[in-house]
């Protein structure tokens, strides 16, 4: 095994044993709560999403020696996303008509959130253009969510009245931007296309589903997967393992935040 | 699919958790006799063990992933809102852990044990939790 093939795995299983563990925690609080579990067993599906997101690439690389391009890991990120997006919409339903007046001055500049997101989004959907429907998957959920935290942190910061939740919203945000981020930068200098490109031509193709196949009848030099598609440069590095480490600390905002004084 | 009664059953019917819970799980169980009976017409049933094995485990993956649908829901379901996001992040975790099943059940030797293994674990987790929360409530 190759060493950034061992630094995704090291990578994913370290991940995997923290989303589990922060996951265990959150039920367990769950249990504990007699108002207020729904938030707790929110975050623990969070948390379960993206263990098995990690679950599934390990299992993928172990057992069938590659990833897809589309997986049932990347639909479980979304999920992931979709859990955080129903906790901002739980903790805005406790709001009373008063609170939510004060909060709607607040949506427009809200709306930074998304364009940042956006922007990012296009260019890392021009490194990548063959995976553009894998990303625009995750990249749909990603500015929602960006837009409900940054409203509810601006709201809850300068609101007053509305009870202060800033560091669990602030929290999101920050895991989104290191996630743009992380993916934004450890790709630069890796074009996919080229990559691409240079697969077809040696042989390879892939099915709707992203699996990597031989095309039938080339004659191809290479017998196995040339390495420029099983490990791309530097993104095998600690495969979003900053995005997955401050993930961890949302538990903790959400229990600090003054959720449930 | 196999989502859609249970939906079906959250939106038009005010039930407390414990029915839909039920609701879900015989969803969840039917759609594996079905798919199962499939199974068997079409390949046969040479392999006797390997058909009840395959039926057996299958059965109790839908079974948990129907449940754990099914709680999920009846936790948001009378807050609309919340339902809707909720019910397609529940969506997405439970077809991962489906298709991670599947994945391991595909390959070879130990690594298909572990998937036929990883369900019955999963349902005997779900069991556990259930009957807690219903001495919680009794208590």
């Amino acid at each position: 095994m190759d060493v950034l093939k061992t630094l995704d795995f090291i990578s994913y299983i370290v991940g995997g044993a923290l989303a589990a563990a922060w996951g265990a925690l959150s039920f367990w609080r769950a249990r504990r709560e007699k108002d207020g579990s729904l938030l707790f067993y929110l975050l623990c599906g969070f948390y379960a999403c993206i263990f098995m997101s990690d679950i599934y690439y390990l299992l993928a690389w172990t057992v069938e020696d590659y990833p897809f391009l589309l997986s049932p890991g990347d639909l479980s990120w979304v999920g992931a996303l979709a859990f955080l997006i129903t906790i901002a919409l739980d903790l805005t339903d406790g709001w009373t008509p008063e609170q939510r007046k004060a909060a709607e001055r607040y949506r427009l500049p809200a709306l930074a959130a998304p364009a940042v997101c956006i922007a990012f989004n296009i260019a890392y959907i021009s490194i990548y253009p063959d995976i553009i429907f894998n990303y625009l998957l995750y990249a749909v959920p990603t500015v929602i969510l960006s837009y409900f935290a940054l409203w509810l942190f601006l709201a809850e910061y300068k609101g007053g009245a509305l009870p202060g939740r800033q560091p669990y919203h602030l929290a999101v945000l920050v895991w989104i931007v290191v996630q743009l981020f992380y993916d934004l930068f450890s790709t630069l200098g890796h074009s996919q296309r080229r990559a691409f490109i240079s697969l077809r031509k040696r042989g390879w193709t892939h099915d709707l589903s992203g699996k990597y196949l031989r095309v039938p009848g080339h004659t191809a030099h290479h017998r196995s997967l040339p390495a420029e598609r099983r490990n791309p440069p530097l993104y095998s590095l600690f495969h979003a393992g900053p995005a997955r480490l401050s993930a961890f600390g949302l538990y903790k905002q959400l229990h600090c935040g003054g959720c449930f004084r | 699919m196999k989502a859609l009664p249970i939906f079906f059953f959250v939106a038009e019917h005010r039930h407390g958790r414990d029915s839909i819970v039920a609701a879900s799980l015989a969803v969840g169980l039917g759609f594996a006799t079905f798919e199962n009976c499939f199974y068997i017409m079409e390949y046969g049933s040479s392999d006797f063990l390997f058909a009840l094995t395959r039926g057996f485990t299958a059965g109790v993956v839908h079974a948990s992933c129907a449940a754990i649908l099914g709680y999920g829901l009846a936790l948001t379901c009378r807050r609309r809102r919340l339902a809707v996001p909720c019910a397609f992040a529940l969506l997405c975790a439970t077809s991962t852990f489906h298709a991670i099943y599947n994945l391991l059940v595909a390959a070879e030797d130990a690594w298909r044990a572990v998937g036929y293994i990883m369900p019955v674990i999963t349902a005997v987790a779900v069991m556990i939790g259930m009957t807690n929360a219903k001495l919680k409530i009794k208590d």
